[in-house]
């Protein structure tokens, strides 16, 4: 047990080790929240590096491979501070040992150690091929030693999480099953930190009511608590796809890039972690341009950041899967590839040629979804039934999310009134409904007709989203919106 | 209009705070009697078999149908062999899988279990699921699916298939039986038994017997003696 421990410190470390170089203009509270989550991203890179050079992994390999990145990233920020070598080398000396980071470094362990003694987890079906191809990984397995399914494994059970699972192994941990409830535990402490930070002006108490309210109705909240237990990829693309969608939030109010830089890394490292994120990547860098205006480096940077991430590992997977597998198959990663390669250059155009338009995609995507799914009975129509039944009777409007559903209907109602006060609040109204129309549409398209289908639990992705949303609009509207949020 | 909008924010909290995992195992837990009320009133017969159509859950949350229970002698052998504190581990592992897990809970113990106790006896571990390409095989009392996982498990032990009988006459069983090395329980009853053989310095092919709900894995001494 205490070498998954081990494990899970050293998650935090190797993530403090790389956000010394990464996204320095965030107060250093927000650092050490992302802390954990850029551990995770960056020991997965390195796996996914070894594994892409068929060199069997070990945490010697592993480390050579982040040392090699880290120093990468090192010139990177040397290269673009030509003459300020000071402030790096003063960033060095600030960041490490401060009080606040060591706090934070002993918080973690504390939630780590907590849940590896604890011992409680949920495993499922899918658990067992993330131990799986963990164990593969870890006894020496590559690529070509051929495994079973190797195509499902690639784009089903890679990168993340079962890389996470064969670090374990090579620490000398059994299984991890204490991963998921620390890194979520963790987040919804960053979900409260950033809900503090964003929320509207208000008195003392009532901010403290709120809070308070907010933590627990997110920790409580079914689809969030159940999560916390899996052996899945499900919690880890909740948290980076959520965050990285507060993230363009919280740009929207400070003005701060580096929060668009650290949204595109999470929502990189969402795509890593289930290749379904391709679809809703889309619906990120659609937001994008609602919040970027003219600023084209901005754009440039996040688009560059997220491709650099996400695309080498979807083109290596692409060369592994055949076009006749289930799961997913060559022409869908040949599709969702070409369709994120396609909104880059649209953007990049119309925010250039056509401002006017770049300013409403937001709009123009929702109307184009909404017009793909009406058009689907033309071509298919028991396609649409088959949505109804299995996604929005069986799933949103049955036990699962029957309350999430109500409290995102009211919410659209008030945003019209709402974004009045704060007009960036319509990011969460356009990603909650836009997701949902597209797991609509994704049903539609893919005739899979069980009620187990992959699409319900891909809508708890949102679950933090909505819960954000709710208390975020409420403290605006019983409070008074905030101008300035500088310190973010 | 603000007070509106306060009452709509205040319900769509209370909302939340409703949708949390107290009251969904309080519901669960009550769930037979709230459904045969709703049920009762005509017009909310549509909304028992839609909304809260999966409310139904008439079956305990963990199997009551564990009918192997493990002995100090059974603890002993495995200590003997990979020590205490890997022991607390893997019963660990056994544990989450063998209370939460899926059917294919049995299928991973094999592998975990020849991996952690035969890694260095065994060159290729034969499995008799051929014929017709299913998902779960079933033998005797014993079902194995996605055997494809074993693969994952043990490397890098091969696996291969091959056409044998797999199931153990009652003295063959009561033979192996008493020469197994390590006995384990599985999920839904099943007792995994691992015989070492003769320790010979080269690995050896092993295969998979199972005898009622009690499965075997030794050499292929048995498939020789016809």
């Amino acid at each position: 047990m205490v070498n998954q421990l081990y494990f899970l410190i050293s998650v935090y470390l190797v993530g403090a080790f790389f956000s010394i170089l990464l996204f320095k203009n965030l107060k250093p509270g927000v650092r050490y929240f992302v802390t954990p989550l850029l551990g995770v991203s960056f020991l997965s890179f390195s796996v996914g590096c070894l594994i892409v050079f068929h060199v069997p992994i070990q945490l010697v390999s592993v480390f050579v491979v982040l040392l090699i990145l880290w120093i990468l990233l090192y010139y990177h920020s040397y290269y673009r501070a030509v003459g300020e070598e000071k402030s790096i080398l003063s960033d060095f000396k600030g960041y490490w040992p401060s009080k606040e980071f060591i706090s934070s470094l002993f918080l973690f362990s504390i939630i780590a150690t907590f849940f590896v003694f604890w011992g409680k987890s949920s495993p499922g079906s899918d658990s067992t091929q993330f131990e799986g191809i963990g164990r593969f990984l870890a006894n020496g397995g590559t690529l070509k030693d051929q495994p079973p399914y190797l195509a499902f494994l690639l784009n089903g059970r890679l990168l993340v999480v079962g890389a996470m699972h064969c670090l374990n192994r090579l620490y000398g941990g059994y299984s991890l099953y204490a991963l998921n409830p620390t890194i979520l535990i963790w987040s919804l402490g960053f979900f409260t930190l950033l809900f503090r930070d964003l929320m509207g002006d208000l008195p003392r108490e009532r901010k403290f009511i709120l809070i308070g309210l907010f933590f627990l109705a997110m920790f409580l909240c079914k689809n969030f608590f159940t999560q916390i237990f899996l052996i899945h990829s499900n919690a880890f693309a909740m948290i980076y796809f959520s965050l990285a969608i507060i993230c363009l939030y919280s740009f929207s109010k400070s003005g701060n890039k580096s929060w668009l830089t650290l949204g595109s890394f999470l929502m990189g490292t969402a795509t890593l972690i289930r290749i379904d994120m391709l679809i809703f990547s889309l619906l990120y860098f659609v937001l994008f341009a609602n919040i970027v205006n003219s600023d084209q480096s901005a754009l440039k940077k996040s688009w560059a950041t997220f491709f650099l991430i996400s695309f080498p590992w979807r083109l290596f997977t692409l060369y592994y899967t055949p076009f006749d597998v289930f799961y997913v198959n060559a022409s869908h990663i040949i599709l969702l590839l070409i369709a994120n390669i396609g909104l880059a250059v649209f953007s990049f155009v119309a925010q250039k040629k056509t401002f006017h338009l770049f300013r409403n995609l937001p709009l123009l995507f929702t109307v184009g979804i909404l017009a793909l799914i009406s058009l689907t009975p033309l071509f298919r129509p028991e396609n649409l039934k088959l949505a109804w039944e299995v996604f929005i009777k069986y799933r949103l409007l049955g036990q699962d999310w029957f309350f999430l559903f109500t409290a995102s209907l009211l919410m659209l109602f008030t945003t019209f009134k709402v974004k009045e006060k704060d007009s960036n609040i319509t990011i969460f109204a356009y990603s909650t409904w836009l997701y949902i129309l597209l797991l609509i549409l994704m049903v539609s398209m893919y005739n899979y007709a069980e009620k187990d289908h992959s699409a319900g639990r891909i809508l708890n992705h949102i679950v933090p989203l909505v819960v954000f949303w709710v208390f975020l609009s409420c403290s605006h509207v019983i409070g008074e919106s905030k101008r300035e949020f500088q310190k973010i | 209009m603000k007070k509106v909008l306060v009452s709509l924010h205040l319900f769509a909290i209370l909302i939340i705070l409703s949708d949390n995992a107290i009251l969904f195992q309080f519901l669960k837990n009550n769930s037979n009697y709230i459904k045969d009320k709703i049920s009762s009133v005509e017009f909310l017969k549509n909304i028992s078999s839609t909304v809260i159509r999966d409310l139904d859950y008439r079956k305990p949350d963990i199997s009551e149908s564990e009918d192997c229970l493990e002995n100090e002698e059974m603890i002993q052998s495995i200590i003997d062999v990979i020590g205490e504190k890997r022991f607390q581990q893997q019963k660990l592992f056994i544990d989450h899988y063998r209370e939460n897990g899926s059917i294919l809970s049995n299928t991973i113990f094999l592998g975990d279990l020849v991996h952690e106790f035969m890694d260095t006896m065994i060159d290729t571990l034969f499995l008799p699921f051929v014929g017709s390409n299913k998902y779960c095989y079933n033998i005797m009392d014993t079902q194995w699916c996605q055997y494809q996982s074993i693969n994952l498990f043990v490397f890098p032990i091969s696996v291969r298939l091959f056409d044998y009988n797999p199931r153990l006459s009652t003295s063959q069983y009561r033979q192996l039986k008493k020469s197994a090395d390590v006995s384990i329980c599985g999920k839904d009853g099943i007792v995994f038994n691992l015989v070492f053989g003769n320790k010979a310095d080269s690995r050896q092919p092993y295969y998979l017997f199972v005898y009622e709900n009690e499965a075997f894995v030794c050499t292929g001494d048995l498939i020789r003696s016809g």
